[in-house]
C-alpha cells in the first residue's frame, strides 16, 4: 500500500513530464503545417463526415438518425483502439530513454492515453455540434453523465494499455497481435450495427465483450436518450477498477527488468 | 534497513553485485520451440561482483576500464534505472544523470520548446525551467538559433543544447557517462570547468570516461573495473597511471 502511495506521489511530481509529452504529441504532429493544431479538430471532423456518408449511403438507410448512433459510439472506440495500439508500444519505442533516464515509466503510457483522450474530447465537441445542428436534440442528463462515462472508459483503457505495454517489452509479438485483434474486435462490438441484431452467438460474444458496455452507455445517453441501466453502469465501473488495478500491478511487477530487456 | 548517510556523504555503495538475464527468446521462433524443441535456456551473466565505494560531497570519482567491464552498468544502478541483485546503494541528494542527452527532443519543435520537454523528463516543473531557461540558452551559445527548429541544428549545436539542459540542473550528485565528447575543444573545456565549479560548490560527481586527461582534470579518486570486479581503487593519478600502463601491454 505504501508502495502505491509513494508511486502516486512520484507520478504527481512528474506531472509536468506527462503534460509536456502530451503537448509534444498534439502539437508536434502538425508542426510545419499551415493549419497547425487546427488539424486536431479537422481530422475528427472529416473522419466523422466520411463515416456518416459511407454507412448511411450504403448500409443503414432506413434506421432513424443512424448517423447519431454511429458517431457517438465510434469516437470512443477510436480512443480505445488508438490508445492500445500506440500505447502498447510506447515503452519499447522510447527504449533509449527507459535505458538511461530514471522517471516513472507509467508516464510514457499515460501520455499516449491522455493525448488520445484529448483527441476524443475534441471529437466529441464535433459530435455534439453535429447533433445540435441537425436538430436531433439532447437530454440534460446526457451532459451530466458524460464525464462519468468518459472517466470509467479512461480508467479501463489506461489499465489495459499499461498491461500490454509492459508485456510487450518481454514479448514483442504483443503489439503486432493487438493490431490484428483490434481490427476484429471492432466488428464484434455494436458500433456500426445495433446491439439487438445478429445470431445468438454474436449476442453472447457482445455480452462477453467489455467494450460493449462502455459503447452502450454512450448510445443510451445520446441516441436512445435514456439513462443507462444501473446494471450495465455497474459493469462499467467494475471493469474500470479491475482493469486499472490489475494492469497497473502487472506493470509495476514487470517494469523492474525493463532496462535490461530493452 | 536504511541507515541515514552521514552529513557529507553523497553516495554509498556496499557489496553490490548485478546479474543480467540474457534471454535467447528474441531469436527463438515458433519453429525452434515446436519443431526443434530447442532447449536454449535463459543465461545469467554476472556483470558486477561485489563493488563498494563511497563519494563525499565536493568529491569526484572516476571509473575507468575496458569496454564491457561494467562501468555503464554501475552508473545505471546509481540512477535507479536498474536494481542490484545484492548489496546496498544509498544516494543522498538530488541526482542528475547525464547518460542520455536530448531525450524527448522533437525535431520540428524549436530549441526553446525542446528545453522544456527535455527538462520535464528529468523531473523538472515548468516554473523551475522558466528560472533556468536563460542560463541554459546562454550556456549553449546558441543565441537566436534557440528559436529555430532543432531539425536544422548541426550535430554540435544539438549536443550543446542537450548538454546545457543537463548541466544546468541543480543537482547534488552528477553522473556522467562518456558524453564530454561534445562540441569543439572550447565547449569541452567550458563543460569541464563547469563540472569543477559544481564540485567546488559541494556537488558529488561520478565520471565514466576513456579519456584519462578528462578524468585527471576532474576526479580525486578512481576505480579501475576489470570484468566486473574492482581491480584497483585509489588516488586518481596513481590508478590512471597503472591503467594506462596495462593498456599499453595489450
Amino acid at each position: 500500500m505504501t508502495k502505491i502511495v509513494s508511486r502516486l506521489k512520484e507520478l504527481y511530481d512528474y506531472r509536468y513530464m506527462i503534460l509536456s509529452l502530451v503537448r509534444r504529441d498534439l502539437r508536434g504532429k502538425y508542426k510545419n503545417s499551415v493549419l497547425g493544431v487546427f488539424w486536431n479538430f479537422l481530422n475528427p471532423l472529416f473522419q466523422i463526415i466520411i463515416y456518416i456518408i459511407v454507412f448511411t449511403a450504403i448500409l443503414y438507410r432506413d434506421i432513424d438518425a443512424y448517423y447519431v448512433y454511429l458517431i457517438v459510439g465510434i469516437m470512443p472506440w477510436f480512443f480505445f483502439s488508438g490508445s492500445l495500439s500506440e500505447g502498447s508500444g510506447s515503452i519499447v519505442s522510447h527504449s533509449n530513454m527507459v535505458k538511461k533516464i530514471y522517471f516513472p515509466r507509467e508516464a510514457l503510457v499515460m501520455s499516449v492515453v491522455l493525448s488520445r483522450f484529448i483527441t476524443l474530447l475534441i471529437a466529441y465537441a464535433v459530435v455534439i455540434f453535429i447533433i445540435f445542428v441537425t436538430g436531433f436534440g439532447f437530454t440534460w442528463f446526457a451532459f451530466a453523465l458524460l464525464p462519468l462515462i468518459f472517466a470509467v472508459q479512461f480508467m479501463f483503457t489506461l489499465g489495459l494499455t499499461l498491461f500490454f505495454a509492459a508485456v510487450n517489452v518481454y514479448y514483442r509479438d504483443v503489439s503486432h497481435a493487438l493490431g490484428v485483434l483490434l481490427m476484429g474486435w471492432m466488428w464484434l462490438t455494436p458500433i456500426v450495427y445495433m446491439r439487438d441484431i445478429g445470431s445468438d452467438i454474436l449476442q453472447t460474444i457482445m455480452s462477453l465483450n467489455p467494450v460493449t458496455y462502455f459503447i452502450g452507455a454512450y448510445h443510451d445517453l445520446f441516441y436512445y436518450k435514456v439513462i443507462p441501466n444501473i446494471g450495465s453502469l455497474g459493469i462499467c465501473f467494475a471493469l474500470a477498477f479491475v482493469s486499472l488495478a490489475v494492469g497497473w500491478m502487472m506493470f509495476m511487477r514487470l517494469e523492474r527488468r525493463f532496462a535490461e530487456e530493452l | 534497513m536504511v541507515e541515514k548517510l552521514e552529513g557529507n556523504m553523497a553516495i554509498d555503495v556496499r557489496n553490490v553485485s548485478k546479474t543480467y538475464r540474457v534471454r535467447p527468446a528474441t531469436n527463438r521462433t515458433l519453429k525452434d520451440i515446436f519443431i526443434h524443441h530447442d532447449g536454449k535456456k535463459t543465461e545469467y551473466r554476472k556483470i558486477l561482483h561485489d563493488i563498494s565505494f563511497s563519494v563525499k560531497r565536493g568529491e569526484a570519482l572516476g571509473i575507468v576500464g575496458r569496454n564491457g567491464s561494467g562501468k555503464s552498468t554501475m552508473l545505471k544502478l546509481l540512477t535507479r534505472i536498474m536494481e542490484p541483485d545484492s548489496g546496498s546503494i544509498q544516494m543522498n541528494g538530488r541526482t542528475a544523470s547525464l547518460l542520455e542527452l536530448g531525450a524527448g527532443f522533437h525535431p520540428d519543435m524549436t530549441g526553446r520548446e525542446n528545453v522544456y520537454i527535455n527538462a520535464s523528463i528529468y523531473g523538472f516543473k515548468k516554473k523551475d525551467i522558466d528560472v533556468k531557461l536563460n542560463d541554459i540558452i546562454e550556456f549553449s551559445e546558441l543565441g537566436d538559433h534557440i528559436d529555430d527548429p532543432v531539425r536544422i541544428y548541426s550535430s554540435g549545436m544539438y549536443m550543446r543544447l542537450a548538454f546545457s539542459v543537463s548541466i544546468n540542473m541543480d543537482a547534488d550528485i552528477i553522473l556522467i557517462d562518456e558524453i564530454l565528447a561534445v562540441g569543439d575543444e572550447a565547449f569541452k573545456a567550458k563543460c569541464l570547468n563547469t563540472l569543477k565549479e559544481m564540485k567546488k560548490n559541494g556537488a558529488a560527481i561520478v565520471l565514466v570516461s576513456h579519456s584519462m586527461s578528462q578524468i585527471q582534470s576532474v576526479c580525486d579518486e578512481v576505480i579501475w573495473l576489470e570484468n566486473g570486479r574492482m581491480r584497483e581503487i585509489g588516488e586518481c593519478n596513481t590508478v590512471c597511471g597503472n591503467y594506462t600502463e596495462s593498456m599499453k601491454k595489450i
